[in-house]
């Protein structure tokens, strides 16, 4: 008996002590030697579990060919990073809260430095917009459909102000969905693009036309701006190398097009410029459909040099609205193309073949850089010249959501 | 062998079970009768495995489970019956058989001088003889446990092998895990049929403790009798028996947080007629009104630590259920009908990831930093009606018939508009409605009917076939009651049939030291759905057939009375859901090649106890076990959340089960104390979790161990009474959310290790026939800061009082 109570207890403790030992494996961050860091880079990834995604972030000084998985920041599920100056900022949609990280100059290790919450205010109801840093103490955190503009001061990281703004009358319809906005800052306003899009069938229930919202930090100052000549908007502004903003279609405006009954006459597949106030420039738009014989249009990576690059995808539409994604297991349906948008000349663009699709990231001194989406993983792809011919791979587990260099 | 059956009546019982003495009788040309009756106790209640003779024609037989016997091919003339049964003093009667059966020659025998725990054990009840049989199985009973106030979640959890993970209190969300496997991988059954054909629909975790007698926990290894594509196990919860005359119990109780519990349950039997009756139910409600600790922010949007109690946790749920028939007739052993009816509303705080703070350098540490939920509420009502028949066909035939139909209706309400923060205030009113993100009030009903057919042929006194077929039909449909257009996917009707067929062999051999089980199994499953898109024309629809076959053994050797082995393992199989099939419409597209989940199980369990003369009465057992799991299903989603079910992972389980026990180290304490260790990792070659091979699989405890103590002390005030002070513990270690070699361990989201203590005392007392206990009891009584899934805090220390009364 005394002996079964020994091993009993032996096994126990083993089980015990190898739990407390792994406490002893913490590390404090990447360790790059004596000496600050000559540049740091921070890119954000995500990890499937069988849990669900789990999003981390990291700090290296030159992007590494694989995501340093082990020794990332894990951030949970529903994360998204942002990068102003020296500081990485990540927000926490479940836990309402934007943390503000430091990263060390030597270590390249992160430091919570302060936690911001917004679960009293309206804009997390849900998922929240894109945040927005203007400056080092004005950055905005949208919700069009509350009608809300959150003001924060990220060098504080208190609340400065909730603007009330007027809501986007679609907000009350039950059939219409905002997908989240991401602003971008356009000469001294902050201008969001609206996708908004009918998550029922068939009955197209309001014509909204592309949707921009500009906010002006000077004068306090908010208004939307509509153009009918697009059935509706992206909610990605595309830049060319001028800093030239573009509207480009929404990906839904396939389906409204395909199954919705009684669809308004505007185009579906136009692009749109926005002048240096947001507003919608009269004198320019082109159609896609003139060009490539698009059934769907998905998303632009860039635009250079008045060239295009964008994926659209060309395929029988299935019958039923219920199977209306089914393309999208095809990866030969999809086609990425250059297009003059003054010719209208279209050359394959082969740079990103093998990936299903890609996306634009960030421009970072002065080049792009992109995703591109697998079938099972992400690369993180950068602009190796100015042909868009080449690219450079960091492959990564699970995709690449942000990229950005500190310093 | 009747001095065989003198010394060792179970052997003998068991020996007659088998050796079919009828068929002796059978061959005999004069015309025979029939005596029936019941075996019972002093308390009336049943004494399975009682032995009934006539010495002098050499026949005999064994009461069964409910105490009931039959003896056949009796002839006409004058008989002594003699009834024995092991620790109760043996009854003769002699009767006298004329031209008719005779009905109703009931015994009650006196207890014996001697340990009543050991006739329980060597009377071969229910829970022996699975207990020692060749599956693999943990049985729980819930006599001493009906007493104390711990729900049946809590109870399972501090079973070995089993993980239950709550999301707060009673009410709550649970994942219960069997050796690492969880979800649709586990079935659950409520007197051998599926649960949610009973009142008790609405997740095992809540189902009151006293309507229950038994919880069968079968790991990995699945008789064929349940009918069902069990992957890693199956748990049966057995009812409580009908006794003879007037019996029942009520309970009673209520303490911390609101909480009321109420189980009642009466019985009866007519040993005359054959008529009897059964009935019970139950009433919960709890506020859940526990406190947590929050970070709640102030207008500048910078955070404090504090604690507040939930105010939007309530949970009610109410059931009653009614059975009648005729038992121990000629034509059937039993022939009963079961109606039943269950209800409840449950609130909803928060969504299951409420936003957990843990940044301790900057003053919060453990607390929810999200938005709470003010109106969300989920209801869910069931109610239903079953039939059994079961009846001796032949010398060597039984056929065991379950029948039923269900109606389940499910409607969740998220509609609110308001926001709220955590002391419960309305800061703002939301021009989007839907606490989740979404407004969502969908109706899903669901119609089901099954069927367990059972037949056993026993081939000799060792061999025995058995086979089970198992059909099910569940009719789905719903109805968003947001959507007023036309084009409602929650309208579609799916049609899900399965069929379960099982072909089982049992030998005992060797004087039946050796036992061996082994069985195959094959799943049918049509799937079918048809719903109305208004984009194109006439009715849609899907539909898929697929086929597998399942195999297993199991092994039980005693190698002595004090020492036995088992070796069991099953290819176990899990369909498809229809919904993996099919997604929904929306987001998540069909996938028609999707495979069943398989595996391979197999344990190896070891059971070495004291002798029976020992005065230190001890018990230890082990078990070992491998899960290989393959064609794991997963949601892969793509960058625009859209996505389909993959068999893309696999995954293995290893680990080793401990449990022991020991009563008379001193006189009145009993110890007990079981410890899981499961090693349950990713073995993908390929998918999304292939950079993850060898990685713990996560969000899943692999150590957790249970402890209780009970010291009793007899006739403390007066003569019978007993005085039970009792302390249960319990160690979960902590687990990682995400995997394991994934990022620095510092920003890790981390369950962290649990420790809880519960302590309490009951007291009890007979009043006549009228057995009472009262129970005061405290738990988490070190008012831990306990989680079992990251950011979801569970109770703290909290008191309960707890009334229950039997007759």
């Amino acid at each position: 008996m005394q002996r079964m109570i020994k091993i009993f207890s032996v096994v126990l403790s083993i089980g015990l002590l190898s739990n407390a030992c792994s406490d002893d494996d913490d590390k404090t961050g990447p360790d790059t030697g004596a000496g600050e860091a000559e540049s740091a880079w921070m890119y954000m990834f995500y990890l499937e579990t069988p849990e669900g995604r789990i999003h981390y972030m990291d700090a290296v000084e030159a992007l590494p060919s694989e995501a340093n998985v082990e020794s990332a920041v894990e951030l949970g599920i529903n994360a998204r990073t942002y990068a102003a100056g020296e500081h990485v900022y990540s927000i926490s949609t479940t836990s309402a809260t934007l943390t503000k990280w430091k990263v060390d100059r030597t270590t390249l290790g992160f430091s919570p430095s302060n936690i911001l919450s917004y679960a009293s205010t309206g804009v997390g109801n849900g998922w929240v917009d894109r945040a927005v840093f203007f400056s080092e103490t004005q950055a905005y955190i949208s919700n069009f459909d509350e009608g809300l503009l959150l003001e924060f001061d990220p060098s504080e990281m208190t609340i400065t102000k909730v603007h009330d703004i007027p809501a986007l009358p679609e907000a009350t319809v039950d059939e219409i969905r905002i997908n989240q906005s991401e602003g971008d800052i356009i000469g001294d306003k902050v201008v969001w693009t609206l996708d908004i899009s009918q998550r029922t069938c068939c009955e197209y229930i309001v014509p909204t036309g592309a949707v921009s919202a500009v906010w002006d930090p000077a004068s306090a100052s908010f208004q939307y701006n509509r153009d009918q000549r697009s059935l509706a908007a992206d909610r990605q502004i595309v830049f060319d190398e001028n800093g030239g903003a573009y509207v480009q279609p929404s990906r839904n405006n396939g389906f409204s097009l395909q199954y919705m009954e009684e669809v308004p006459e505007n185009p579906g597949y136009t692009l749109l410029k926005l002048d240096e106030n947001g507003n919608f420039d009269p004198n320019f738009s082109f159609d896609f459909a003139e060009a490539v014989p698009v059934q769907w249009y998905g998303r632009a990576t860039t635009i250079y040099g008045g060239k295009i690059i964008f994926t659209y995808a060309e395929f029988e539409w299935p019958e039923a609205w219920e199977d209306r994604w089914s393309f999208y297991g095809d990866a030969n349906n999809f086609k990425t193309v250059s297009v003059d948008l003054v010719t209208k000349e279209v050359a394959p663009f082969t740079a990103f073949d093998g990936y299903g699709e890609t996306s634009y990231q960030n421009t970072i001194d002065g080049i792009n850089y992109y995703t591109g989406f697998g079938d099972e993983s992400a690369d993180l792809l950068r602009q190796d010249g100015l042909d868009f011919t080449t690219v450079l791979s960091t492959k990564t587990e699970g995709g690449i959501l942000m990229v950005a260099k500190l310093w | 062998m009747c001095q065989k059956l003198g010394l060792f009546p179970f052997i003998a019982a068991l020996m007659f079970k088998l050796f079919s003495v009828t068929d002796i009788i059978a061959q005999e040309k004069t015309p025979s009768f029939s005596i029936s009756g019941r075996i019972l106790d002093e308390n009336s209640g049943a004494l399975p495995y009682a032995i009934v003779l006539i010495e002098k024609m050499g026949i005999g037989t064994v009461s069964d489970d409910n105490g009931y016997y039959v003896l056949e091919k009796v002839n006409r003339g004058t008989h002594t019956l003699t009834v024995s049964v092991l620790g109760f003093k043996g009854q003769k009667r002699t009767l006298t058989v004329q031209n008719k059966d005779i009905d109703n020659i009931n015994f009650q025998l006196r207890e014996e001088a001697q340990n009543l725990e050991e006739v329980v054990v060597k009377g071969k009840s229910g829970a022996s003889e699975l207990r020692e049989s060749a599956q693999a199985v943990t049985v729980l009973s819930t006599k001493t446990l009906k007493l104390q106030t711990a729900d049946l979640g809590e109870i399972m959890g501090s079973t070995e092998g089993v993980s239950v993970q709550r999301a707060g209190g009673l009410g709550s969300n649970t994942r219960f895990a069997l050796n690492g496997l969880s979800g649709d991988q586990v079935r659950f059954f409520y007197n051998g049929i599926p649960l949610n054909f009973s009142p008790y629909a609405f997740g095992i975790a809540n189902i009151p403790v006293n309507a229950i007698d038994q919880a069968v926990v079968y790991k990995g290894v699945v008789p064929i009798q349940f009918g069902a594509d069990a992957l890693g196990g199956a748990v049966n919860l057995v009812p409580p028996k009908v006794n003879q005359k007037l019996g029942g119990a009520l309970s009673y109780q209520t303490g911390s947080f609101g909480t009321h519990r109420v189980t009642a349950n009466v019985q009866h039997w007519n040993d005359t007629s054959g008529f009897f009756i059964t009935a019970g139910g139950f009433f919960d409600h709890t506020n859940n009104n526990y406190k947590i600790d929050v970070a709640f922010p102030n207008e500048q949007g910078r955070l404090q630590q504090g604690t507040v109690e939930r105010f939007h946790d309530a949970y009610r749920a109410y059931g009653a259920h009614i059975r009648l028939g005729l038992r121990n007739k000629k034509w059937a052993r039993e022939l009963s009908i079961e109606g039943y009816y269950g209800d409840y509303d449950n609130q909803v705080q928060n969504g299951q990831a409420p936003g957990l703070i843990d940044r301790p350098q900057l003053g919060i540490e453990n607390a929810v930093a999200g938005n709470p939920f003010g109106e969300v509420v989920f209801t869910n009502y069931s109610s239903g009606v079953n039939l059994h028949y079961n009846v001796t066909l032949a010398t060597k035939w039984e056929l065991d018939l379950k029948a039923g139909y269900n109606y389940n209706e499910r409607e969740s309400f998220d509609v609110g508009s308001k926001l709220y923060d955590w002391s419960g205030e309305v800061v703002r009113v939301n021009n989007r409605p839907g606490e989740f993100g979404e407004a969502d009030n969908l109706i899903t009903i669901s119609k089901n009917v099954f069927a367990r057919q059972q037949l056993t042929y026993n081939i000799s006194e060792k061999h025995a076939l058995n086979l089970s077929i198992a059909p099910t039909y569940a009719f789905r449909t719903g109805d968003d009651l947001l959507v007023e257009g036309p084009f409602d996917p929650a309208l579609d009707e799916g049609k899900l049939f399965d069929l379960v067929t099982g072909l089982e062999h049992k030998m005992e051999l060797l004087d039946k030291r050796l036992q061996n089980v082994a069985f195959i199994k094959d799943y049918r499953q049509r799937v079918r759905i048809e719903g109305v898109d208004p984009s194109a024309e006439g009715v849609q629809v899907d539909q898929r057939s697929v086929g597998k076959f399942g195999a297993g053994n199991g092994i039980r050797y005693n190698w002595s009375e004090r020492f036995s082995t088992k070796l069991s393992y099953e290819y176990a199989i899990r369909l498809p859901r229809q919904d993996e099939i099919f997604g929904d419409g929306q987001l998540i597209a069909e996938n028609l090649e999707l495979r069943p989940e398989n595996s391979h199980n197999m344990n190896f369990a070891l059971t070495y106890a004291s002798s029976d003369q020992a005065q230190v009465d001890w018990q230890f057992q082990s078990n070992f076990f491998v899960r290989k799991i393959n064609d794991l299903i997963f949601l892969l989603v793509n960058q625009d959340d859209l996505g389909s079910f993959e068999n893309v992972w696999s995954a293995t389980s290893t680990g080793v089960e401990l449990h022991g026990r020991v009563s008379g180290l001193i006189e009145g304490l009993t110890l007990s104390g079981n410890a899981t260790y499961q090693d349950y990792r990713n073995t993908s070659e390929t998918g999304p979790f292939v950079r993850f091979r060898d990685d713990r699989i996560p969000n899943t405890p692999y150590l957790f161990v249970n402890g209780a103590a009970e010291y009793r002390f007899d006739n403390l005030f007066e003569k019978g009474d007993k005085l039970s002070l009792f302390w249960n513990y319990r160690y979960v270690n902590g687990f990682f959310v995400g995997w394991e070699s994934a990022g620095l361990q510092q920003f890790k989201a981390e369950v962290p290790d649990q420790n809880s203590h519960n302590m309490g005392l009951t007291y009890q007392k007979r009043i006549k026939s009228v057995r009472n206990s009262l129970t005061l009891e405290v738990r988490n009584l070190t008012n831990a800061k306990v989680f079992d899934f990251y950011g979801l805090q569970r109770p703290g220390r909290a008191v309960f009082i707890k009334l229950t009364t039997q007759l």
